[in-house]
């Protein structure tokens, strides 16, 4: 798979929006270690990271942190 | 007065196995995260379960992280994202094979040609199933480095604006994607648009936004 078609694909991959076909083929490229794709993939997820933060931030319940740090001191994963 | 601790110094110290810096950091990316899979998810449960899945994640994948030099809310926004595609997949999977178990049960006659296409049970069920192994990690190679992100949040409200400048069509089916998870196919459906005209307003969207991004950050040079 040559990389120059794939411009406007980056993103629409990182966000999990590409059909699953064309999905597991540019997977399947990103992990022959094309360097240039790669680049893209990192520059497409600052894109995502922009859009996936225009949203308002909401409160955990407060009980979540502590069961979670707990689970970790235990040794839990 | 000394320097905020950055977030990856904090990783550093989560990669030593210090419970602690992981609070740390489960304070200071909790909420966006949980307004994020909020939005996503649309209940509170499943949200804090992802939520909790994603700290627990960067726990194990901590050491990877760390010497990959990824960006740590780049990371926690992507694999949340990935979690919550999944449970949310899963979730649809399962809704439609119910319905048509429900439809072969009932013999409720299928729609013929000519009716518009509308509404989940009209969706072609995909190959997984609900019970698929949990999804690996977004490989940390593909994570931008901190300071790539350092720029984009010293901007982000700006950026946020030029998000707002997005025709209507190109939003609409964006938001679909960045909030509804679904798939390009799934969106024509949604939107009753042909794929092709779905597949050119998100790519234009996205390229919209990427210039802008890059002008306002300055990262003429990402045209590599």
């Amino acid at each position: 798979m040559g990389c120059q078609h794939l411009e406007d694909l980056y993103e629409l991959f990182v966000l999990g929006t590409l059909a699953e076909a064309s999905a597991a083929e540019l997977r399947a490229h990103l992990e022959t270690g094309c360097l240039v794709c790669r680049q893209r993939v990192r520059d497409a997820t600052l894109t995502v990271y922009l859009l996936s933060l225009r949203t308002k931030t909401a409160r955990p319940n407060p009980k979540l942190k502590a069961q979670l740090l707990q689970r970790l001191r235990k040794g839990g994963r | 007065m000394a320097a905020a601790i950055t977030p990856e110094e904090l990783l550093g110290r989560v990669s030593k196995r210090d419970v602690g810096a992981l609070g740390d950091l489960y304070d200071r990316f909790a909420q966006p995260l949980l307004g994020m899979l909020g939005r996503m998810l649309r209940e509170r449960r499943g949200a804090e379960e992802v939520l909790e899945e994603v700290f627990l994640r960067l726990w194990s994948e901590a050491r990877n992280l760390n010497e990959a030099r990824g960006s740590v809310p780049a990371w926690l926004v992507v694999n949340a994202r990935y979690l919550a595609l999944e449970r949310l997949r899963a979730e649809r999977q399962a809704q439609m094979s119910a319905a048509a178990k429900q439809a072969k049960e009932e013999r409720i006659p299928h729609a013929g040609p000519g009716q518009p296409v509308s509404g989940r049970a009209r969706r072609t069920p995909t190959a997984r199933t609900s019970k698929s192994p949990a999804p690996k990690a977004w490989p940390v190679a593909w994570i931008p480095s901190p300071e790539e992100v350092a720029k984009v949040d010293e901007r982000l409200e700006l950026l946020q604006k030029v998000m707002n400048q997005l025709p209507k069509p190109q939003n609409e089916a964006l938001e679909l994607s960045v909030f509804g998870g679904y798939r390009e196919e799934e969106i024509a459906r949604e939107l009753d648009e042909p794929l092709g005209q779905v597949r050119s307003s998100l790519c234009a969207a996205v390229t919209f936004l990427r210039h802008r991004r890059r002008a306002v950050v300055g990262s003429w040079a990402a045209n590599i």
